[in-house]
């Protein structure tokens, strides 16, 4: 008897205790909720306004003014975005491929030729901090401006201005190789999935 | 200060380290520790949580029934993780984003349990703070004296900083895993060899 007691004792205190801890962090959740998804959102617009040469408002309001004035997401099978100003239009594919730890997911963007990049930029990657993730520095990204492929790697510090080829990270040969098939595969869906003409 | 609570906080500082001494929380070392930045924010992280679990434990000590206490910690701890990610995520983006499954991973960081175990189950909730605290803070300072050797010899930097010029060659090496292991032994080695033994000498006299 008693310890069947103190068996639906132990039972009930944890599931009381969990209640009350679920209670407590999905408040946390639910009242940070918003907060959070604006965060994301402009950080994804950022970024997305990062992989043209215009240079955009940094402050929240203005900067989603001037995203939703410029840019249009085109929903087709192979989706893709297009950043008009003035007489100049971009366009920016979001290409993902699989890391040394993860997938990386990258914003691309061309110039209306479908062919010279203008700019990359990684939303999502998780490699290795101090080798991997140094792709995410702005010396690594800036170097495909101008590019247009197919890019094969050439070391670190060589500082290739060839239009074929980006200086890879040493140390992080698979994130290198990760980076040069995103973007080769960007180069190859830029020229064939968006039709003549649609913008 | 107290004597008690002195002593509580300069044990888990230096002679009762959480990291050199009791050998926990050794997976995040090795992990963060290749970037200054990183181990800055994962250390106040858990310097955090550890205390606030400390905290919580201790409040409820009295209620918890032995056979369960286990649950109950990683229950409670599980909780603070997970409020401490979201508020990051809600206050610092940036910062949130870097350190990626970091956050989440302080979960598993035996130091928070241990202190939960070891102290909290027996002691008032004021002074487990206080050791939580501390303990968190004896994690981070070593830490962070691992990290700032591995940043400097693997990437020449600090802080992202280069201040090794480009004469200096990168030790791969200490970026990846294995530096970690080998910092981190050498480190043990000297506090070991060096410093405590000396202390425990002339504690036995």
């Amino acid at each position: 008897m008693g310890k069947a007691s103190m068996r639906i004792k132990t039972v009930v205190f944890m599931a009381l205790l969990s209640a009350v801890f679920i209670g407590a962090v999905s408040t946390v959740h639910l009242l940070t909720k918003d907060t959070i998804m604006r965060n994301e959102a402009v950080f994804f617009r950022k970024a997305l306004l990062g992989c043209t040469p215009l240079s955009f408002p940094t402050s929240i309001k203005e900067l989603n003014n001037f995203y939703e004035n410029k840019v249009k997401y085109h929903k087709t099978a192979n989706p893709y975005y297009t950043v008009r100003d003035g007489k100049n239009l971009f366009y920016v594919l979001k290409v993902s491929g699989p890391g040394l730890w993860g997938e990386i997911v990258t914003l691309i963007g061309f110039k209306s030729d479908k062919k010279t990049i203008t700019g990359i930029n990684f939303i999502s990657q998780s490699e290795t901090p101090g080798l991997g993730a140094r792709i995410s520095e702005s010396w690594f990204k800036k170097q495909f401006i101008g590019k247009t492929g197919p890019v094969t790697m050439v070391p670190e510090g060589t500082g290739t201005v060839a239009k074929t080829q980006f200086d890879a990270i040493t140390g992080a040969t698979v994130t290198s190789t990760a980076v040069k098939d995103i973007v080769n595969n960007a180069l190859v869906k830029i020229s064939t999935v968006i039709r003549k003409g649609s913008d | 200060m107290s004597s008690r609570t002195s002593n509580v906080v300069f044990s888990n500082l230096g002679r009762d380290n959480p990291v050199f001494v009791q050998i926990l929380g050794i997976c995040s070392t090795l992990a963060v520790t290749n970037v200054l930045k990183n181990t800055l924010v994962m250390a106040i992280g858990l310097i955090f949580t550890t205390a606030l679990s400390n905290f919580t434990v201790s409040l409820l000590r009295r209620f918890i029934p032995t056979r369960i206490r286990m649950m109950v910690s990683t229950l409670i701890i599980a909780s603070w993780v997970i409020i401490v990610e979201i508020m990051l995520k809600a206050q610092v983006p940036e910062i949130a984003r870097q350190l990626g499954p970091y956050v989440g991973l302080i979960i598993t960081n035996c130091i928070i349990m241990g202190r939960a175990e070891a102290f909290a189950m027996q002691n008032t909730p004021g002074i487990s703070l206080v050791d939580g605290l501390s303990s968190g803070v004896g994690y981070s300072w070593v830490l962070l004296l691992i990290a700032f050797f591995r940043e400097l010899m693997g990437s020449g930097t600090v802080w992202g900083q280069v201040v090794l010029g480009s004469w200096w060659v990168k030790w791969s090496i200490m970026v990846m895993a294995p530096g970690a292991f080998f910092m981190l032994a050498i480190f043990i080695w000297i506090v070991k060899g060096r410093i405590l033994v000396e202390k425990e000498a002339s504690n036995g006299r």
